[in-house]
């Protein structure tokens, strides 16, 4: 009786231990940061898949202060030597900022280039 | 008995249950071939269809454009010792699909005759992965030792099963190690884009080089003018033999550009007529030094760009040919990217070269093409069909209107911009100026 018992109990950690292995992963969207030589970009995005898509962006200078202006993204796939049209991202508060509908219609290395007051930044973003 | 019946019952599911996945991966197949070819008067794709069987039917479909003299032509398909298989295709006054059967009899690089130009292509061998067999083997392996431990079992002899119960142990254990791995393993390159394609390398992809790095020298271009052909002389930049191992890259060897003196573009496919030589058609052209520009992509390697010129003693008067669409401009300074917006009205656009739009850019102008610095080829991309590995042919008519573009124009200037899509069979070449502002501020990246 305990036997079975002590070797149902090894079947189990087997199995868990074998989905733990070789369970699926995915690619996961974390917070990308970049600096410039004034300013801190960190961008979120709202997906790591194809399609449409979305940036939540802070910038800050080096101190840490929000930075007010114009942010830009341009993505771009240079695999393919394609790229598609800059979107202005909205404010959404000090130093926070949001670009929306990003139709990033491919699954591979993109490149964001992100521009804010004539300082640039490129963050490597991989979808799947 | 019965208990060791229980056993066999649970391995065997064991073994079909985990071996399913593995038959998810199956041999490599290859896709279809489109190369547009700028032969003599006409302009033509030619379509080589997925090799289904070998020996077997390869379905090729000419498709003719607008304008196209009507005819016949000639498909040969040749390979070395392999008898050449020929069919006649007659190419109606109205442009379409126009299909012809040739048969190949191996697998390897075999070459089809269009008339004059040839297409060197690859037909691929089915060939189980070396992963496959190692799946398959062992589970075949452990069926077999299987029923040696179940004779020796049956016979009366229990400890002698063990040693086939061990076998049946690690083989499964090596069939489930390969079915489980192989997701994971990187699949070998498609004969012939690095290697040049053998009879041998074609029928064991699989087999190891010791070269790691497959990319080939620079090529030098050499045009000359052969009565109203243009003809381009392809040498390597290291040897000086001809180049004769050009990809098919956006569905052409060679992408040719021509700008005439006047500002007129003519966007070619010059058709391979012998080793490094490669030859198109300027129909009724203008007296004067042509700027061309040549892609092509080597195998092994990545795209380059060659670019030359040519003088012209033709008579013409530059026509004036215009397509009609509505052009929107967002032009951000020199450095930044700027948008160009095609509307062409309807959504019945066809893909040209297996992309929605071109957009060949040529400036900063200042006296002449010839002289330009920057010469660019924008696409604007067909979004792609999840699911589907064959890209759509020309006969799928369902997209635009819209066709955007995104260049960063390196430089401020005027530049001369040429946006080019397919409607009816027909390319629609839409020409535009295009004036970029200098930087505002000095980027430091």
């Amino acid at each position: 009786m305990k036997r079975n018992v002590v070797l149902a109990l090894a079947g189990v950690v087997a199995v868990l231990a074998a989905l733990v292995v070789l369970w699926p992963r995915g690619v996961e969207a974390r917070p990308q940061l970049a600096e410039s030589d004034r300013f801190r970009f960190v961008l979120t995005p709202a997906s790591t898949r194809s399609g449409s898509n979305s940036f939540d962006l802070r910038v800050t200078d080096r101190a840490g202060n929000a930075a007010r202006g114009e942010v830009t993204v341009e993505p771009a796939m240079p695999r393919m030597g394609h790229a598609v049209a800059p979107i202005t991202a909205a404010e959404l508060g000090p130093g926070h900022y949001r670009a929306g509908g990003v139709d990033l219609f491919m699954a591979g290395q993109w490149e964001i280039t992100v521009s804010f007051s004539a300082e640039r930044v490129v963050i490597p973003l991989l979808l799947t | 008995m019965r208990r060791s019946g229980a056993i066999l019952l649970l391995v065997l599911g064991a073994a079909l249950g985990v071996a399913a996945p593995a038959l998810a991966d199956g041999a490599q197949s290859g896709a279809d071939i489109h190369v547009a070819q700028s032969l003599g008067d006409r302009e033509l794709t030619v379509i080589i269809r997925r090799v289904a069987e070998v020996p077997g039917p390869v379905h090729v479909d000419v498709v003719t454009h607008a304008g196209s003299p009507p005819g016949e032509i000639t498909l040969t398909a040749r390979a070395a010792g392999a008898p050449a298989s020929t069919a006649k295709v007659v190419l109606g006054a109205a442009p379409g699909f126009h299909p012809g059967v040739v048969h190949v009899d191996r697998p390897g690089p075999w070459e089809l005759a269009v008339d004059g130009a040839t297409i060197p292509f690859v037909v691929p061998a089915l060939v189980a992965p070396p992963w496959e067999n190692a799946t398959y083997g062992g589970f075949v392996a452990a069926g077999v030792l299987l029923l040696v431990a179940l004779g020796c079992a049956v016979l009366g002899r229990p400890g002698l099963a063990l040693v086939p119960t061990a076998g049946v142990v690690a083989a499964v254990a090596v069939g489930v190690t390969a079915a489980l791995l192989a997701p994971s393993i990187p699949p070998v390159a498609a004969p012939g884009t690095q290697l040049d394609p053998t009879f041998d390398n074609v029928t064991n992809p699989w087999a190891r080089t010791s070269t790691t790095d497959f990319s080939r020298p620079p090529v030098n271009l050499v045009p000359r003018m052969d009565g109203q052909d243009v003809v381009l002389g392809l040498t390597d930049g290291s040897s000086g033999r001809p180049v004769d191992d050009l990809l098919v890259h956006d569905s052409a060897f060679v992408h040719l550009v021509v700008v005439s003196p006047a500002g007129h573009l003519r966007h070619l496919h010059p058709v391979r007529t012998a080793p490094g030589e490669y030859r198109a058609r300027l129909k009724d052209p203008e007296r004067g030094t042509h700027a061309i520009a040549a892609e092509i992509a080597r195998r092994g390697g990545g795209v380059q760009l060659l670019r030359s010129s040519v003088d012209v003693s033709g008579t013409s008067t530059p026509a004036p040919v215009a397509g009609e669409a509505v052009v929107t401009k967002e032009v951000r300074e020199a450095g930044r990217p700027s948008t160009i917006t095609a509307d062409f009205g309807e959504r019945d656009l066809q893909p040209w070269l297996g992309m929605l739009g071109h957009m060949i850019v040529v400036g900063p102008v200042a006296d002449g093409p010839v002289s330009a610095p920057i010469w660019a080829h924008v696409h604007s991309m067909i979004p792609p069909a999840p699911g589907l590995p064959d890209r759509p042919d020309e006969s799928v008519a369902a997209y635009g209107p819209e066709v955007p573009f995104t260049y960063s124009f390196p430089l401020p200037g005027r530049y001369l911009v040429w946006i080019q899509v397919e409607r009816g069979y027909s390319v629609v070449t839409v020409p535009e100026f295009v004036d970029v502002p200098a930087a505002k501020a000095v980027s430091p990246r």
